[in-house]
């Protein structure tokens, strides 16, 4: 199942990437590009398009979001939480992150679009161990929706950005210092993006 | 500070006042309520004033500034006479701030149940009637109470009681002014 769905060079490469999340600054995260297939991340794309998306509007953010996917009737969005949440793709994130995984996960998707934000939050909730992002669409830095992540000591600037890039995959390690928002969506441009948790003990 | 003299007519107060005892959450907004002069000359003072961030990313983020003349109409009689007789309080003291709000800023509900309870107010300098966020919304736990978008040259009174709380939305990108506001409470 791995091989049909990750690019091959990211399985080749599992100690570096995971040397490179451990060092990584503010807080351990890496980012994958050309990460899943692309045939067949672009079918699940098109399958999302059939999924009901409700906005939200709070002090934190105004976005719109999917039910969790577990309870999708859709078959590239059922295959595609099977991967997720399979033995193999759990023993390979844990391998990538060092941390030791439950098996349990999150899955929803996720659409911002003009005026839309997500406002600083560090994510913690009992249990939650890596947060991850699978994006869908490219957004550069002038139409906004960058994933900015914080030094806690020093919040007026991001010490890293993260552009939206369809077929990467981000992940960071949840703790009271992962600090991060998503800036607000400037432009016309769509931000698609499935994500979630990876559980830990 | 002259304020639109029919907020000093006492049949006009009176009716202000029955608006606001009888609304859930207790509120009322008083419209054009600066004689325009007056209005100009302060909203142009405070949009020229020198302001400072205040920003905690978990709670706030937006400008603030000092002014004399606020201040002294804060204090002065024609408020006075706002809170004695449009919200019916004799004895008060006031907690405030002159607040800009930038596109970018932001007030979260964190901590925010733990705040005294009292009547709020927003006087209103801002230039625009129409803004993308930027407004307050009085909510509990269970259900949102009452909405205030920013409108220029108005008072605003809102009873703020037990377990209810207050957020002021996310400034978008798209505003092309910032919001101006004096946000106080009126304890008893």
């Amino acid at each position: 199942m791995l091989n049909e769905w990750i690019n091959e060079k990211h399985l080749n490469n599992i100690n570096k990437a995971r040397a490179g999340f451990l060092k990584s600054k503010p807080y351990p995260h890496f980012v994958l590009n050309d990460f899943f297939n692309g045939n067949k991340l672009l079918k699940l794309k098109n399958a999302l398009a059939k999924e009901k998306y409700e906005k939200i509007e709070k002090d934190l953010f105004s976005l719109s979001h999917t039910k969790d996917l577990v309870s999708s009737k859709n078959n590239s969005i059922k295959e595609f939480y099977g991967l997720l949440s399979s033995y193999e793709f759990i023993s390979l994130m844990q391998k990538l992150t060092n941390e030791k995984l439950t098996g349990k996960i999150d899955m929803q998707s996720h659409v911002m679009t003009q005026g839309d934000y997500l406002l600083f939050h560090d994510d913690e909730l009992e249990g939650r161990s890596i947060a991850y992002i699978v994006y869908l669409t490219n957004l550069s830095q002038k139409d906004g929706g960058t994933l900015r992540l914080y030094d806690i000591k020093s919040p007026l600037n991001p010490a890293k950005k993260i552009y939206p890039k369809f077929n990467s995959f981000a992940c960071f390690k949840v703790s009271t210092k992962s600090l991060h928002d998503v800036e607000e969506v400037k432009s016309k441009k769509k931000r698609l993006t499935i994500g979630g948790w990876f559980y830990g003990n | 500070m002259a304020i639109n003299t029919i907020y000093l007519d006492g049949g006009v107060l009176k009716s202000a006042n029955r608006t606001f005892s009888s609304q859930a959450p207790k509120n009322i907004r008083l419209e054009a309520f600066f004689q325009k002069a007056v209005f100009k000359l302060l909203q142009n003072k405070l949009h020229n004033a020198e302001y400072s961030l205040r920003f905690h990313p978990y709670k706030y983020k937006y400008f603030t500034a000092n002014s004399k003349e606020i201040d002294s109409f804060l204090k002065g009689r024609y408020f006075d006479l706002m809170v004695k007789k449009v919200i019916g309080l004799n004895k008060h003291k006031i907690n405030y701030e002159i607040r800009k709000f930038e596109p970018g800023c932001y007030t979260l509900l964190h901590d925010a149940e733990k705040e005294k309870e009292g009547v709020d107010f927003i006087i209103d300098f801002s230039k625009l009637d129409t803004y993308f966020g930027g407004y307050t919304t009085y909510l509990t736990e269970t259900e949102e109470l009452l909405t205030l978008s920013p409108k220029t040259n108005t008072l605003s009174f809102v009873e703020r009681k037990n377990k209810v709380m207050k957020y002021t939305k996310y400034l978008t990108h798209r505003n092309k002014a910032p919001i101006l506001q004096v946000v106080g409470t009126i304890y008893i």
